[in-house]
Order: structure tokens, then C-alpha cells, then sequence
């Protein structure tokens, strides 16, 4: 557990990312149009994604790993798929890091995530969390194939307005530990945040499924989570347009909302 | 309502689309008197800018009257004649609080998206991609404005609505461009591109204290304009040697300020032009950018060069090394309108600046893609569009 928050992250994620197979060993790529003009891997994801919706890569266990490569659905399920799943024997753990900055003074965010209750709030693939009692607390995380997965966590760190930390008890259904850091910058106006929560699946190839959804949850979630969080805090609202008028359709409308959820 | 609509290059219609509605407690909805066309919205027309979707609705230069609000919305009510900026701001994140407010760290849906394309997501924008937001635009009857509260501005008394019109994005854009630069005594303004943009760099150029403006196109009717009426000395791109002129008129010295209102689709380049095209073609490039490298040969030792023209991804065979030996300093980026609203205002209604002197043809809504047209191909002595709803 890395009790120093400002250390540099391990790439433990990283690793794990680099068993799913290279796109060079896939001589049928589809490379999105947009993808060479402006070399973002996310506008790879926009071009694929508009034609399948996230929640069925997600379904596929497959995730955004494979999306961002913009591989073909057809290629994915029939090759790279199984390659992925006979690619993995053992499950390395997969890990999760974003921060950002929060034009917030530090007790106002450090309040809010000191309230567990609040966590299903800002981290949207938590389901729930618990408070059992003063240090322990329930975790549920749901994966998109209806399987839950819970465990037991305690805190194992905690100082005001700087650390939050946890770490799950033995005998979880996966081991599981994290920590929020907060740094007060700009002379307190605003707070700098950092989360790091490192899941380390059981083996076999029901844990690799495990590791690449929460890969994907990685990839596509919590970073955005943590920008709801900040658009909450600092502007009131999240910005949309989900529901806004265009010359499409209802069923065509918002290929972007279908990929944000 | 009727609302212009994006279904690919070259091809936008006039659609029947539900009416906007309020969808956050910080929106309100305006019902527009007046939108413009403007020369971003070519690139769009043009297919230029990524991850735009058929069915888009169009535009980001529009004025008109509050019809709706949202519950937190407290500075304006029904009735309200409003002219709004076209970056779409939250008014309270670190950017919003340096007044850099086209960099609003809250105000794009699609961040992510974004965030690849950049590194980190500029604001969103009203009618101009999803890679800036996905805002449905005001070229329609009624628009929804997000950040009302900070956004829209009520137009005062003896302000028409085509003045204000302009005050959405080309006033304020070329005069950024003029403020940024950072005029001294003596300073003398190379201005390429003599269309909205570029004749509001001149003209803010001046009121900022620039001693002389040299301006750089090759339609003569807004060269004329540019010297007529913006009182810049003119050069015609096809006729004269740009480098050589500017520097004979500057006494061997170069400009100190170069300003780029062209964009991505610069015309001539000569021997590098049939390349940009091939490569802009194929999206291996995503813009022709002669007009920026001829601005950066051109600027004098020390200078500075402006860019409000548009780019969108990757440019070719940019004379960095020109830039890095001369020492040249570069400001660009989207406008941040709403830093400009209230000095731009006053200029207007004091009397020092009628921005309306641009406008050259005013039509009806339903005429839009007619209107896109005419402007694409600057026939017609088209210089501004105003259509009306
Ligand atoms: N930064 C911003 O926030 C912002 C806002 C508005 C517009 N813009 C951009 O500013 C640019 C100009 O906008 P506009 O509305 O004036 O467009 P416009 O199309 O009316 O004007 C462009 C002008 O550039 C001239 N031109 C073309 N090639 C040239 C060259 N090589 N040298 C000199 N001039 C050349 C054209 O003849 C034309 O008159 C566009 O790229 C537009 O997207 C930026
Ligand atoms: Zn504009
Ligand atoms: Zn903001």
C-alpha cells in the first residue's frame, strides 16, 4: 500500500494492458478515418464506437483496450477475443489512477469523500458501500455481465484534508486497495486530487474477464467520474445534451450517449 | 422549428427539429432574431472538422430574446434582448476566473474526446463538432444557452441587433488578436486575410494603438474595404511578392506583429500547394497553411505572430526554424468573447466602431445553404451574412 500519495504511480495497469494482444499482430485493422488526422486514440474509440455501444464491449469483457484500437467488432469476437482469453492464464492486478484539480478549497472535497456514502456518487462502477463500523465497510462493485463482486475494506489511513486510505480484509472475492490524496494548490483556492485503487482479480480466466472489465472501467470511467465530481463541485451542474434537438431521429439521436452510457 | 443542418460536406438543409428545452438549471432559451455565417462555419461546410454528425444543427453567431430560463438562472428574464458569446463557458473553473474563458474547463460534454485529440479539453462551443461539445448551434429559430448566467449579455438601448450579432465572435476575435499582440509606439500590424476576422484585427489594431496596418488578400472588393474603411494599407497575395512588399514597407525590418485571420484553407502557396491539397485530402494533413507560414517568414526579429484563422489537427513544413532564430513570440486559440463583451459594447454604442459595416447580405433563414454557397465561393461581393429567422 503506498502510504506516501505523491510517489510515482507503478504500471501495474500498464502491464496488464500489454497482454492483450499488440494491434501489430492483427494484420486486419480498421483504422478510423479521423484516427489520421488527429492520431487520438479516443477519436479511434468515436469512430468504432458509433457503430457498437460501449455497454456491449463491456458485455464482451473485452473493453476499451480493444475499442481504442478500433478493431473491428466482427475481428474482435472471432480473433482477438479469443486470442485474449487464451492469452491469459494467470491475472496480473489492474490499476486505477486519475487526479485532477478542483477550483475548491481542500476540507470542502476532503468532506465529501470522507463520507463513504458518497463514493457510489463519484465512482459510477461502484455499486454501493457499506459503512459496517467505525473502520470497515461493505464494497459492491457490479460487472455488466449481472455478477457481483463484494469485499470487505478497511481504512488504513486517514488524515484530514490530505489521505484517505483503504485496503480490502482477507478473503474477498478480490484483493483490493486504494487511496484519495488531497493537496491544497493556488493558495487554497483549489484542491488537487488524486485517486489510485489497485484491484487484483483471482486467477484463471474468470479473473482475466474481471481484469480487462475493470481495465475498461479504468479507461472509460473514472476519469470521467472524476470529472462529473468536478464539474459538480465548481460549475453546479454537468454539462450535457442529451436531450437537445437535431434532424435525427430519437433512435439515431446522441451516438456520443450511447457511448457515455 | 426550422434549424440549418449539417449532413456532410457541402450538404446542409433546412430542417424540422423539435424545439430546444431547458435540460440544466443554468440554461436558458433564447428565440433568435439574427444569426451569422461565419468563415469556421466554411470549415465545417467544407468537411474539415472532425466528428461532426448528419443532423447536426449549425451555428454559433446569433442574437435574440429570452424566452425561458432555467431555476438558477437570476440575471435574466422572458423579454431580455441578448447577444451571446459563441465559447460556452461556466464562469467559476480556474480558466473561467483568468477570464480565458474559451478554455472553460466545464462547459465540453466530450472532454474525453477532446483531451486525445489535445491533451487537455478546450470549452465547448455552440454548433461545432462534438469534438467541442456536440452543442446543437443557433442557425434556428430557438437555441439553448447553457451557463446563461454568464453567458449572454443584454444588449444596450441605441446597440441594434446586427451591431451585437457581430459582437458574438468577430469583433471580439479580431480584436483579441490585436490585444494580445501587446502594441508599443510605433508598431506595425501585417494582417493576413481581409474577411470579418481579419478587417476587425485592423480596425481593433488601431483603437489599440498600432501605428501602421498592412493587410494581405487577394479579393480586391475586401481589399478595398480594408483600406476604405479600415484604413490599411493593402496587398494583393497574387499580384505582389508578399515577403518582399512587407519588407520594403517596413524599412527592412519586417512587421512586429503578424496576424493570421486566414485559417486552414488558405489559398495560393504555389509550388507547396498541390502537396497541402493531396495531403489535406487524404487526412494525412488537416489544413493548407500557406498564410501562417508566410506570416511567420515575414515577422520581423523579436515579433509577435497572432493566429485567430482555425486549425485542426496536424500542419506540414512549418518554418520552425525561421520562428525559433527570429525569436518569435505566438498567441492563438478560440476568442474569449466574453473577457471583450463589455468594452466592445461600449465602443459601439459610444459611436467609435459600427461593427455592422461588414454585413453584406441579409436573408431569410430558410435561404441558409443558398447563403453558404455564396459565401463559400465569396460571389457576389459576399463578405458577412446575416439571416434572419
Ligand atoms: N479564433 C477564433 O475564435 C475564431 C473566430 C472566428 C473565426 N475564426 C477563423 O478566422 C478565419 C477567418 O474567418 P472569416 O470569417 O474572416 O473568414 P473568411 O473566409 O470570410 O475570410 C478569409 C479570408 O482569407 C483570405 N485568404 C485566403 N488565403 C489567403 C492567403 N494565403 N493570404 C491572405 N489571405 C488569404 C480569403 O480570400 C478571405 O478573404 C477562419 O479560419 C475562421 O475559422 C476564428
Ligand atoms: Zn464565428
Ligand atoms: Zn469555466
Amino acid at each position: 500500500m503506498p502510504r506516501h500519495p505523491h510517489t510515482p504511480m507503478t504500471l501495474e495497469g500498464e502491464r496488464a494492458l500489454r497482454r492483450v494482444p499488440h494491434e501489430d499482430e492483427d494484420p486486419g485493422l480498421e483504422v478510423v478515418r479521423w484516427g489520421s488526422i488527429l492520431g487520438g486514440s479516443a477519436l479511434l474509440a468515436y469512430g468504432f464506437l458509433r457503430r457498437n455501444r460501449i455497454t456491449d464491449l463491456l458485455y464482451m469483457g473485452a473493453g476499451a483496450a480493444l475499442a481504442y484500437r478500433g478493431i473491428s467488432r466482427s475481428r474482435l469476437v472471432d480473433r482477438s477475443f479469443k486470442r485474449l482469453a487464451l492469452h491469459t492464464g494467470t491475472t496480473d492486478s489492474v490499476e486505477i489512477a486519475a487526479s485532477l484539480t478542483i477550483e475548491r478549497p481542500v476540507d470542502e472535497i476532503y468532506s465529501f469523500w470522507q463520507d463513504l456514502d458518497n463514493l457510489p456518487i463519484v465512482l459510477r462502477h461502484v455499486d454501493t458501500v457499506e459503512r459496517m463500523d467505525e473502520r470497515t465497510s461493505r464494497w459492491t462493485v457490479r460487472l455488466p455481465t449481472g455478477v457481483h463482486l463484494s469485499w470487505r475494506a478497511e481504512i488504513v489511513d486517514e488524515r484530514q484534508n490530505e489521505l484517505i486510505a483503504w485496503q480490502s480484509v482477507q478473503g474477498s472475492d478480490i484483493y483490493n486497495e486504494g487511496f484519495v490524496s488531497f493537496r491544497p494548490v493556488f493558495d487554497g483556492e483549489a484542491t488537487e486530487l488524486h485517486v489510485r485503487i489497485l484491484y487484483r482479480p483471482p486467477a484463471g480466466k474468470v479473473g482475466a474477464r474481471i481484469a480487462s472489465f475493470l481495465q475498461s472501467v479504468q479507461d472509460l470511467y473514472v476519469r470521467e467520474d472524476l470529472r462529473s465530481f468536478k464539474q459538480l463541485m465548481e460549475a453546479g451542474e454537468m454539462p450535457t445534451t442529451r436531450g437537445q434537438p437535431s434532424a435525427r431521429s430519437h433512435r439515431q439521436n446522441g451516438r456520443m450517449d450511447q457511448l457515455m452510457h | 422549428m426550422k434549424a440549418i443542418c449539417w449532413f456532410g460536406k457541402e450538404d446542409i438543409r433546412v430542417e424540422d427539429v423539435p424545439d430546444p428545452e431547458i435540460l440544466n438549471p443554468r440554461d436558458a432559451i433564447v428565440q433568435v432574431s439574427r444569426t451569422a455565417i461565419c468563415g469556421s462555419d466554411l470549415h465545417l461546410y467544407d468537411g474539415y472538422i472532425p466528428t461532426m454528425e448528419r443532423g447536426d444543427i449549425l451555428g454559433h453567431e446569433f442574437v435574440g430574446t429570452i424566452v425561458e430560463v432555467g431555476q438558477e438562472v437570476q440575471n435574466l428574464s422572458a423579454g431580455d434582448r441578448v447577444v451571446v458569446p459563441f465559447p460556452i463557458a461556466c464562469g467559476r473553473c480556474h480558466y473561467c476566473g483568468d477570464q480565458s474563458h474559451a478554455l472553460c474547463d466545464n462547459s465540453n460534454p466530450n472532454a474525453w474526446m477532446a483531451e486525445q485529440a489535445f491533451g487537455y479539453s478546450p470549452a465547448g462551443i455552440f454548433g461545432y463538432s462534438h469534438l467541442y461539445g456536440g452543442y446543437a448551434g443557433g442557425q434556428a429559430e430557438y437555441v439553448r444557452v447553457p451557463f446563461a448566467d454568464v453567458g449572454p449579455t443584454i444588449i444596450p438601448d441605441g446597440v441594434t441587433d446586427e451591431q451585437a450579432l457581430m459582437l458574438a465572435d468577430v469583433f471580439p476575435t479580431g480584436y483579441q488578436a490585436a490585444d494580445v499582440a501587446g502594441f508599443e509606439p510605433g508598431s506595425v500590424v501585417a494582417v493576413w486575410g481581409c474577411g470579418p476576422v481579419g478587417l476587425f484585427a485592423i480596425k481593433s489594431a488601431y483603437l489599440l494603438g498600432a501605428h501602421r496596418v498592412i493587410a494581405i488578400d487577394h479579393l480586391p472588393e475586401r481589399l478595398d474595404k480594408a483600406r476604405s474603411q479600415a484604413g490599411a494599407e493593402v496587398l494583393n497575395f497574387e499580384e505582389d511578392p508578399i515577403l518582399d512588399a512587407l519588407r520594403e514597407l517596413t524599412g527592412g525590418r519586417g512587421p512586429d506583429v503578424c496576424i493570421e485571420a486566414v485559417g486552414m484553407e488558405a489559398h495560393g502557396g504555389g509550388i507547396t500547394d498541390w502537396y497541402d491539397k493531396a495531403k489535406q485530402t487524404l487526412r494525412l494533413e488537416s489544413g493548407r497553411p500557406h498564410a501562417l507560414r508566410q506570416a511567420i517568414m515575414a515577422c520581423g526579429k523579436g515579433g509577435t505572430v497572432v493566429i485567430p484563422g482555425v486549425f485542426g489537427g496536424l500542419l506540414d513544413k512549418i518554418p520552425m526554424g525561421a520562428a525559433f532564430s527570429k525569436g518569435l513570440t505566438f498567441k492563438m486559440g478560440q476568442t474569449h468573447v466574453h473577457r471583450y463583451m463589455d468594452t466592445l459594447l461600449d465602443t459601439v454604442k459610444n459611436g467609435d466602431v459600427d461593427p455592422a459595416f461588414i454585413i453584406s447580405h441579409r436573408v431569410p433563414l430558410i435561404e441558409g445553404p443558398a447563403a453558404y454557397r455564396m459565401f463559400q465561393h465569396k460571389t457576389d461581393n459576399c463578405l458577412k451574412v446575416v439571416m434572419t429567422t
